[in-house]
């Protein structure tokens, strides 16, 4: 799990967290359509990080690619080659928010080949001034909805162990579309500016 | 041809022709360290009016080997355009030089380089901006056949010039007037965003 560290990382405050993001093994937005939102297109440098020094920050870019879109997140100063992230990511629009299906791939300082089994489905909404929020799904909200049986998943042998929602594209979307469902994304994590 | 060093090297290898190559890093005989300048973001400003203000952003990361990781990536575009490298630095009076190779990305493939690295010389210019140079072909080919350095010359005007003089023989050429003359060709001038 160092590479979710990583991301957690980079993705700041769930740093200081001890859980994992929860991910999916179906993408979420089969039924609506997942395509390429083109507004993420381009250079975007994320707010301030709480965990690293003044004025550092991430870039995020997004670049287009065969399959829908490649992120490349790098910091600013202050960071390591091993602190680059990469995901391959699909987008699916839900009215007032989309969501971004992640998949992180293996960094350039990584001796890990494949990319990771599932995704994380990334909750964004763009502001009045365009800038963009991005919410994780809270790990314990997602447990407690996996073992109320509101959405199909593997809540984790324990405390700590990382949640899978199981469930397929159909469920999947009408769950994610509910108020339960969004009732999941509770906290930002980046609010991006976009730069060119 | 796009003249963003690293970019061009990525240019080069999909053309499958290179720019010329060391066998050996430049700098075995002194000693690589990161230099700390390099560290942070800088951009490329585009060099033509067709670029429509697009740019490239290069950010030069410290690795925990004593390497340098840059990541070179298009203001606005497609997947294709990002390009890795790693790369190690030597002082060489007042400039450096950094022997870089490229790396594979999560959309690209770095196979079918030579073996070695690229030698790039690069200095601060007084406002601060950074100035890349690489070796001119012709003179590097001209040093080659006078046996004033060893090397390969390839077997067509498409193949790779290879330096394969040791590590000793390498420093003491280029480290002379006459090695670094050969870094004739400016390439790109970065400016640092932070």
């Amino acid at each position: 799990m160092k590479t979710f560290g990583l991301a957690l990382a980079a993705l700041a405050a769930l740093a200081l967290s001890a859980c994992y993001p929860p991910t999916t093994t179906h993408p979420v937005g089969t039924t609506v359509g997942l395509k390429s939102d083109p507004a993420l297109i381009g250079t975007w440098k994320s707010g301030p990080d709480p965990d690293r020094k003044p004025g550092e920050f991430y870039y995020y870019h997004f670049l287009t690619n065969k399959d829908g879109i490649l992120v490349v997140m790098v910091p600013s100063t202050g960071g390591e080659a091993s602190d680059v992230i990469a995901a391959d990511i699909t987008t699916a629009q839900f009215g007032k928010f989309g969501v971004m299906n992640a998949t992180l791939v293996p960094p350039p300082d990584s001796d890990d080949k494949e990319p990771m089994p599932h995704s994380v489905p990334i909750l964004y909404r763009t502001d009045a001034e365009g800038r963009i929020t991005l919410y994780l799904p809270d790990e314990d909200a997602t447990k407690d909805a996996i073992k109320a049986g509101k959405i199909a998943g593997d809540p984790g042998k324990s405390g700590t162990d990382d949640a899978v929602i199981t469930a397929d594209g159909p469920a999947l979307d009408k769950f994610i579309a509910s108020k339960e469902g969004q009732a999941l994304y509770t906290k930002p994590f980046a609010v991006l500016t976009k730069l060119n | 041809m796009r003249a963003f060093v690293i970019v061009l090297v990525a240019a080069f290898s999909l053309a499958g022709c290179f720019p010329p190559y060391t066998t050996h890093p430049v700098g075995t005989t002194i000693g690589f360290s990161n230099d700390p300048v390099l560290t942070g973001t800088w951009r490329a400003e585009a060099t033509s009016a067709d670029d429509g203000g697009k740019f490239q952003y290069y950010h030069f990361l410290p690795a925990t080997n004593g390497s340098i990781l840059v990541v070179v990536v298009p203001s606005i575009g497609g997947s294709s355009e990002l390009a890795l490298a790693r790369l190690t630095t030597v002082r060489v009076g007042a400039d450096h030089i950094m022997n870089l190779r490229l790396i594979a990305g999560p959309d690209s493939d770095a196979s079918g380089q030579p073996p070695g690295t690229v030698p790039l010389l690069y200095r601060l210019d007084a406002k601060g901006r950074l100035l890349f140079f690489t070796p001119d072909e012709g003179a590097v080919k001209d040093a080659i056949k006078a046996r004033k350095i060893a090397g390969k010359l390839g077997k067509n005007g498409t193949d790779a010039i290879v330096i394969t003089s040791s590590g000793a023989a390498l420093d003491k050429f280029f480290l002379s007037s006459a090695g670094l003359a050969l870094f004739s060709v400016q390439q790109v001038t970065l400016t640092k965003l932070n």
